[in-house]
Parts: C-alpha cells; sequence; structure tokens
C-alpha cells in the first residue's frame, strides 16, 4: 500500500489528525444532539402550540418574557434549587462516609460493596414506583412504621410540601448515593501506601493524616461527583412526576416537571422550549463558575 | 493483638459494613422479595416478612392472559430483553470507539479552544431531555430512523459521548508519550501505536467508562419510549406498559421484571469491579 | 544507648522466603549497609525493623526491647522512604516539620529544627516549594532532612540515593556519611549499589534471597569475600573468576592449572587443598601488574578488547578459551594484538573451592 498518496494519506496526514479523530464524534452529537438543540432554540423565538395547527409565528422573546414573567417559573427555580442542594448534599456526605467505610479491606467487601451500589442500577421509575409505594400511607412500609412505634396513625409523608421535599429527596439521595462512593472511594484507594507508612513512623495523629494527606486525593474527586450528580439532578422528571406529580400543589413542581407539562399538557411548546433555554443558561453560568473556580483554586496551590 | 498492614482490617469490621450494607440495601431487598410475593401478600398491613413464595410473577412477565380467556400468550418479554442487551451493548461499544478515539485527538492534537470544545460537548447533557424529545422525535420521523435499531443506538452514543470523551480524555493526559515515540521509531504505524501501547495503557478507563454508559442506557426510557417500536423496544418502555395505571400497579410483576434486568449490569459491575477502582481516578488527581 | 539487633528473622510469603533466618547486629554509632542485588530481602528485613512488615519469625529488639508486637509508632525510628514519601499537600518545610508534631514542640522550637535541617542539607532556598516543584536530588535530602530532624533511637535509610544522578550522588554520599557521624545513632542502609555501601557504612552485610552471605567491614569485604558471590558482587571492574585445577602443592606454593596455562601463585600460607580437584580462583581486575617475561607465576595472552576508563583502560586478555581482564595504566600504551604477561600480585589472589566457599588460613 503506498502510503504516501491517496485518499488514506489526506485523511491521515498529521496535520489533520487531531480534527480527523475528533470528527466521528463532533459528527454524532452535531446530528443527534446538536441539531435538535438549535431547533428547539430557534421555536423558542416563535409563538408555537403544538395541539394547533397553526403555523409557529415569529415573536423574538414573546416566549421568553411569558416565561419570565409567570409567576411559576421562579417558584419553580426555587424548588429545583431545594431539591438538588438537598439531595447533592445528602450523596456528598453520606457517599463520603460509605467510602470510608469500603476503604480497607476486609473479608467479603467485594459482595458487600455491590449490595450498596445496587440502588444506582435500577432504573428512575423502578425507584419512583416503589418508593411511592413505602410511603403509601394505607400500605407502605413507611406509614406502618410509625404507626407501630410512634403516633397510632396512618402517616402521610407525601401530604405537606416539606414532607414530599423531604420524599422526593430521601429517594433521589438513595439512589445516587453509591454513584459518589465510588468516585471517593476510588480516590481514597489510590492514595499511595507509602504516604501512610511515613505518616505511621511520623507518628502522626488519625485527624492529621487525614487532612494532610487523604482529603487532598479525595477532594477533586468529590467535586467531580458534585459537578455530574448536580448537573443531572437539575434535571429530574420521572421521579417527581412518579411519586408526587409536582404536588401537593406545586410544592415539588422542578423544572422538569413543569416543562413536561407546559409542552406536553398546555402544549405551549414554544414556551416549554424557552424555559429549556433559560435553564440551560442558568445551568452552563453556574457550571463555568464552578469549573473556574476549581482551576482557580489548583493553580493556586501551585 | 494481632498486628495487621495498613488498609486491612478485620471482621469486626465485615460486621459492622454488613450491617450498613443491609440496611441501605434494605428497598432493593423489598423489590426482591415482591417479586417472590402475591399482590395480598405485598400490601398486607402489617407487613409480612415470611410468606409462601410463588413464580407467578416472573411466569406473568412472558406469559400473559389475555382479558376474558384463561388462555395464556406469550408476552414477547424475550424480546425486549434481547432489545435492552443489543442496543444498550451497541451504543456502550459506539460511544467507547469514537469517544476514545475523540479523548484521544483531544489530548495529544490539541486544537486551539480546546477547552471550549470539551465544554461544548459537557453541555450536551444539560437539557431537560424533554426539550429536545420533540425535534428529535421529527427529525426521526422523518428521516426514517424511527423505531429502527440504528436510530435508537446512535440516541444513546450520543448521550454516552461527553462522559465517555472527559474520562478517557484525562487518562490518555496522564500516560507517559515516551513509550509511544519509541514505538514510532520503531516503524509502528499510527494505528498499531493506539491499539498496541495506548489503549492497553488506558484499560481501566474503559472498564469505568463501559459500566457507567452501561448503566445509563440500561434504565433510559424516555427517549426508548418515543423512538422505537414494538420490534426495537427495550425493557424499560415495556415495564411501564405492563404496570398499568397509577391505581392498579402490579407490584409483583414490575419487581420481578426489575429483578431479571438487573442480572446484567450486576454481573458485569461485579466482574470489572477492580478496574473499575483503579480506573476511576486516574487523571483526575494530581500527582 | 541504643542498638537495633535481629534475631533469626524470617519472613514468608506464602511459599516465598523473602528474608531467611536472618541475624545482625548493629550498635550506636554504627552504620549498617545491607547489600545484595535487588529482591534479596534487604528492603524487607528493613521494613520489619521499622515494623511496616510482621516477620514470620524470629525477634526484633530496639535498645535492648523487645519490639515484635509493638506498632510502628511507637518504636521511636525515623525512616527515609526509597521513594520519598513527601506529603504533596505540605511545603517542604511542613514536611521536614511533620515528625515533631508528636513531641509537643513549641512553634519556636519547630522553626529552629527546621532551619537546622534545611541548613545542613542546603534546603534554605526551597523551603516553602511543594514536593511537586522538586528536583529529584531536592526531594531526596528532604527525605533524608524529615528522618534527621528527630532525635530517634535510630535511623533507617531505604536505598536514599538510588534515584540521583552520579553528581548528586557523590555529594549526597559525603554530606550524608557527615551527618551520620555527627547523629551517633545506629543506622541501617538498604542499597544495592556497593560504591554507596563501601563509602557510607561502617559494617556491611551481603544479602542474597533472603540468606546473609557476609557481615565485615568494608575494608573486609573488599580484601577478604567469603565467597564467589560475595567476591564478584563487590569490586568494579567485576573480579576475574576462573576454573581451575591444582597441579602441584608446594608448601604454600601452589601450581594451578586454568585450562591450557599453568600459573604457579604464593599464597604466603599453606592451604587445605588437594591436587588434582577443581577449585576457582578470584583475581581482580587491578590485582595484576604488567610483566616482560612468560614465567611461572604469571598469567600471559593476547589482548582482545581494550575499554576506555578514563585515565586506565580495561583490557580482556584472550590465551585460547580463557580471557580474563585486567585495569592498567595508559601510560603502557598497550594496543590490540599485543601479547602481555600478566603477574598477580602478592597476597591478592583468592581461592575458593567448588562450592563457591573461601580457603583461607585465618
Amino acid at each position: 500500500m503506498n502510503r504516501s498518496s491517496g485518499f488514506l494519506a489526506w485523511f491521515m496526514d498529521p496535520k489533520r489528525r487531531g480534527p480527523m479523530l475528533i470528527a466521528p464524534a463532533i459528527t454524532v452529537l452535531l446530528l443527534v444532539n446538536i441539531i435538535p438543540l438549535m431547533w428547539s432554540f430557534g421555536l423558542s423565538f416563535f409563538k408555537y402550540r403544538a395541539n394547533t395547527l397553526k403555523l409557529p409565528k415569529f415573536s423574538w422573546f414573546y416566549s421568553y418574557e411569558k416565561v419570565l414573567t409567570k409567576d411559576n417559573i421562579w417558584e419553580t427555580l426555587q424548588t429545583t434549587a431545594i431539591i438538588v442542594a438537598g439531595s447533592v448534599g445528602v450523596q456528598m456526605v453520606l457517599g463520603f462516609l460509605l467510602a470510608l467505610l469500603f476503604a480497607s479491606q476486609f473479608p467479603l467487601r467485594k459482595i458487600l460493596l455491590m449490595f450498596v451500589l445496587a440502588p444506582m442500577m435500577l432504573s428512575n421509575v423502578a425507584v419512583a414506583i416503589y418508593f411511592k409505594l413505602f410511603y403509601e400511607p394505607e400500605f407502605g412500609l413507611l406509614s406502618q412504621f410509625v404507626q407501630s412505634f410512634i403516633t397510632g396513625e396512618m402517616y402521610v409523608l407525601l401530604s405537606t410540601p416539606a414532607g414530599a421535599l423531604i420524599g422526593v429527596i430521601f429517594a433521589d439521595a438513595w439512589q445516587w448515593t453509591p454513584f459518589v462512593m465510588l468516585l471517593v472511594l476510588a480516590g481514597l484507594v489510590s492514595v499511595p501506601k507509602h504516604l501512610y507508612e511515613a505518616a505511621e513512623i511520623d507518628r502522626m495523629s488519625w485527624w492529621r493524616k487525614f487532612t494532610t494527606i487523604t482529603f487532598p486525593y479525595v477532594r477533586s474527586l468529590l467535586l467531580l461527583a458534585v459537578l455530574f450528580r448536580t448537573i443531572e439532578t437539575v434535571k429530574i422528571f420521572d421521579l417527581v412526576f412518579i411519586l408526587t406529580n409536582g404536588g401537593p400543589g406545586t410544592a415539588t413542581e422542578t423544572i422538569g416537571v413543569l416543562v413536561y407539562r407546559t409542552a406536553f399538557q398546555f402544549f405551549r411548546t414554544s414556551n416549554s422550549a424557552a424555559m429549556g433555554y433559560i435553564l440551560l443558561f442558568a445551568v452552563i453560568v453556574l457550571t463555568s463558575l464552578y469549573l473556574y473556580v476549581i482551576k482557580q483554586r489548583e493553580s493556586e496551590e501551585i | 493483638m494481632k498486628k495487621r498492614a495498613i488498609g486491612q482490617a478485620g471482621w469486626l469490621w465485615t460486621s459492622l459494613a454488613s450491617v450498613v450494607a443491609f440496611i441501605y440495601f434494605f428497598p432493593v431487598l423489598f423489590i426482591i422479595l415482591t417479586a417472590f410475593r402475591s399482590r395480598s401478600d405485598t400490601l398486607a398491613t402489617p407487613p409480612k416478612w415470611f410468606f409462601t413464595p410463588t413464580f407467578d410473577n416472573f411466569y406473568h412477565i412472558f406469559f400473559r392472559s389475555m382479558a376474558n380467556s384463561t388462555e395464556y400468550v406469550a408476552t414477547g418479554f424475550h424480546m425486549y430483553f434481547f432489545n435492552s442487551i443489543y442496543i444498550s451493548g451497541m451504543s456502550v461499544l459506539l460511544a467507547l470507539l469514537i469517544g476514545t478515539l475523540a479523548a484521544y485527538g483531544f489530548s495529544r492534537h490539541p486544537l486551539r479552544g480546546n477547552d471550549t470544545y470539551m465544554f461544548i460537548i459537557l453541555t450536551t447533557r444539560m437539557l431537560p431531555p424533554i426539550i429536545v424529545i420533540v425535534p428529535i422525535f421529527l427529525i426521526f420521523r422523518i428521516t426514517g430512523l424511527a423505531g429502527t435499531y440504528t436510530g435508537i443506538i446512535l440516541m444513546y452514543t450520543a448521550f454516552n459521548l461527553p462522559f465517555s470523551i472527559w474520562m478517557m480524555k484525562s487518562f490518555f493526559d496522564e500516560l507517559n508519550t515516551e513509550i509511544e515515540d519509541a514505538s514510532r521509531m520503531d516503524g509502528a504505524s499510527e494505528r498499531s501505536v493506539f491499539f498496541g501501547v495506548c489503549i492497553p495503557q488506558v484499560k481501566a478507563g474503559l472498564a469505568a467508562t463501559s459500566v457507567f454508559a452501561l448503566i445509563l442506557t440500561w434504565n433510559e426510557f424516555l427517549f426508548s419510549l418515543l423512538l422505537t417500536n414494538k420490534l426495537t423496544r427495550t425493557m424499560p418502555p415495556a415495564m411501564a406498559r405492563t404496570i398499568g395505571g397509577e391505581i392498579n400497579v402490579d407490584y409483583g410483576l414490575l419487581a420481578a421484571m426489575i429483578c431479571l434486568f438487573i442480572i446484567p449490569i450486576f454481573l458485569i459491575t461485579y466482574l470489572l469491579q477492580n478496574q473499575l477502582l483503579r480506573g476511576v481516578t486516574f487523571g483526575t488527581i494530581k500527582k | 544507648m541504643a542498638t537495633i539487633e535481629l534475631q533469626n528473622l524470617t519472613k514468608a510469603f506464602g511459599d516465598l522466603i523473602a528474608v531467611d533466618n536472618v541475624s545482625l547486629k548493629v550498635e550506636e554509632n554504627e552504620v549498617l549497609c545491607l547489600l545484595g542485588p535487588s529482591g534479596c530481602g534487604k528492603t524487607t528485613t528493613l521494613r520489619m525493623v521499622a515494623g511496616l512488615e510482621t516477620a514470620t519469625s524470629g525477634d526484633i529488639f530496639i535498645g535492648n526491647k523487645n519490639v515484635n508486637n509493638l506498632d510502628t509508632r511507637d518504636r521511636n525510628l525515623a525512616m527515609a522512604f526509597q521513594f520519598y514519601a513527601l506529603y504533596p499537600s505540605l511545603t517542604v518545610a511542613e514536611n521536614l516539620a511533620n515528625p515533631l508534631h508528636a513531641d509537643n514542640l513549641s512553634d519556636e522550637e519547630i522553626k529552629k529544627k527546621i532551619l537546622e535541617v534545611a541548613d545542613i542539607l542546603q534546603l534554605r532556598e526551597i523551603v516553602n516549594r511543594k514536593p511537586h516543584q522538586l528536583a529529584e536530588g531536592e526531594k531526596q535530602r528532604v527525605a533524608v532532612g524529615r528522618a534527621i530532624i528527630r532525635d530517634p533511637e535510630c535511623f533507617l535509610f531505604d536505598e536514599p540515593l538510588s534515584r540521583l544522578d552520579v553528581q548528586l550522588r557523590e555529594q549526597m554520599r559525603g554530606q550524608i556519611k557527615e551527618v551520620l557521624s555527627d547523629l551517633k545513632k545506629a543506622t541501617v542502609i538498604v542499597t544495592h549499589d556497593q560504591l554507596e555501601a563501601l563509602t557510607m557504612a561502617t559494617k556491611i552485610a551481603v544479602m542474597r534471597d533472603g540468606l546473609i552471605e557476609q557481615v565485615s567491614s568494608p575494608h573486609d569485604i573488599f580484601a577478604k569475600p567469603n565467597n564467589t558471590f560475595v567476591a564478584g558482587f563487590i569490586g568494579t571492574p567485576q573480579m576475574n573468576i576462573l576454573e581451575c585445577n591444582i597441579s602441584e602443592i608446594n608448601s604454600s606454593i601452589i601450581k594451578i592449572k586454568v585450562l591450557d596455562q599453568e600459573v604457579e601463585i604464593d599464597f604466603k600460607t599453606s592451604l587445605s587443598v588437594n591436587k588434582n580437584d577443581s577449585y576457582f580462583i578470584g583475581i581482580r581486575p587491578r590485582s595484576f601488574e604488567i610483566v616482560d617475561n612468560n614465567t611461572l607465576d604469571n598469567f600471559s595472552g593476547t589482548i582482545e578488547l581494550i575499554e576506555n576508563m578514563g585515565s586506565e583502560i580495561l583490557v580482556h586478555v584472550k590465551n585460547n578459551h580463557l580471557t580474563f581482564r585486567s585495569v592498567q595504566s595508559r601510560s603502557h600504551k598497550l594496543k590490540i594484538g599485543d601479547v602481555i604477561n600478566l603477574k598477580p600480585k602478592n597476597g591478592q589472589v583468592h581461592l575458593f573451592n567448588k562450592s563457591g566457599e573461601v580457603i583461607r588460613n585465618e
């Protein structure tokens, strides 16, 4: 095969190698993600309802205005923020503790670890349905537990706004804590043993060992876990929809639920697109800020 | 007292870990038990922990009785199972292949604005699926991809690309390039440098990426619901269809489905556990 | 008063016996070097003294106290690790000061000690840097500094110079030797580099496959090796060790036959050897002198290869199938193809029996 001529050579030319390697990935993402994104981004500038036959009317920021001035959206963002903060917060703390538990080698570790990882492998829908059962006032385990041991009455967790929020946060945190745990555990496991040995020679206290050796290694992974989980939790839909349907009232109506309702219940299609992009904008800003701060911290250390 | 090496703990620790693991696993245990219970047992008050197990639920996964008759008809569930395996597997493989190549490109031949591209790739994960589902649905309809394996696999591949690229890039960043240079000097083509030298070193990263990607696509519901047809449907929409309305959820049936459905992922994760732990950290920590 | 004593120390990893029944003693003020090739068990032995590995059997005494069941932190040792084990999140100063926190010293005292050590090891300028900003040599010095900043029972060094380049190594060798003699504590150094051992140690223990081959002073290790392994391991260029037969014994003068050559060697004392038995003869390359005529007391051969060693050369001399090496000065102006006669210097020939043990009259 003659290497120095022909299409293959043009393809493999060192100058182009970088772009060529990236090309397939970019193509797929372009087709599947970015083009539809652009489409619906465009749609957000029109007035369009999917349940009528009327053609979309170009209307600049009409949809955005509508969305931003309606009472709902700020409340919804607030609700979403509470759920995200609550769930990710719990995941961080619990995930870290669980990781500490599994950091050393002990008999049966591999199997026990699988038990703790199992929740992550269930589908959102499954978790939602069964937690709904748990929270059920008549048959649910939670209520029966409260009935037998605390009050004598049925306990309806999801009837109050606070209760509903807690119910959602609890279920979501339960499902995804293993993810954080796994990442933190991987960090704990990667600390070079020599450092702990030197610490023994130096007669370091347990606390100092943790803050000087362990935590720095874990920190970056913990932050990565938080980043991913936050991005995913902001979109939360399945769990909330099935568990509380946004209720009671709109107490647990997250952005994900609101967008769904706007698009498929009220058929205000362009509004829903606008909502989505406002959310996207918010998340992009927050994420960039987050990554920026991380980069700053890292360069400070140097 | 018996001295232990640093990082070792004994059976005492195992007991503690067992208690914690059991508590955490409890809801899953409930689901597994429910799979073997009749409906009345499941909803009993007070909760019935000891019951006679039944395989009815499992049977019903594969054979359903039609209304108004006692005839049992195959549900074709094995097909959904197969579809899940095929579609998830293919998309993970593709994401791995394309993503790793791209990660290699980003790492070894950085372009101007590398960080920007990487960030844009990350942003594709940030939108609620609801927003993009409508245009995607329409595009799929128009291009005839709706209901095809190709369509949904393409979709899932795109889902997995961001994570795959971010993970693998940090792995490639960590590699010592001298070995690659040495290989090139020995006359190896670029392809054999990539497959022969680089890939073996990042095996742990491939393992970690596969597991996370697999979990993501295995349980995905919305896109599968809209983009597959009766023949290509995966498990999650199939599960949803069979549980009926909100009021009459057949908990036992659903539990049985979940039990079966979780097995492949469980196995793969267990097998890759060691690689996984080693894999996830590489490159994200400054050594 | 601090001594380290190992009695019948053994460590097995499953079926592999890494350290086999080792007994050693290190007095106060002594520097013992555990020397040997990779995998000989020297590092494992050191780690057992430190308490980082548990012994399979045997006893370890530090300061006359049996420390078998003591945790590392209770043994009051200081150790410099082969891969430095510097805490990445702390500066050099904080790394150095780390061992002192357990001693409850005041901040000023700690500061003073840091500066003291920094001066000794020339770390002043880099005191505020983090480990990943340091060069190899600097990291090495910080690791040593962290060990000597304390006042422990004894010091342990694991391959302290293995990661440095030649110049740096020379420098550090001298520095460490000075520091150690000032500190006057029992010290154990593990190394695979004989030059390090020969310069820094007061006593050398050569190890192979978990066993101690010989324990002697640096001089004796070199001049009086107990077996062919030690003889071949110590000294560069490597000693010529050749198989031979004894053809004649004349009190202290033994005529040996090495392949076709018969050479008479005066061992100065009579040795218990048997005629016609096979033995090994060991002569270091520097133990030859060139003579003019081929008489009975020297080897002759043709120069096959000349290796450049700076101001000296290493000649490979061949006679039939017999090759031996000799270090000579350039002044002889030797060329390939020259025929030369090499006479072993008196008292610098070693005789070993078939199994490699030395035959000597003590």
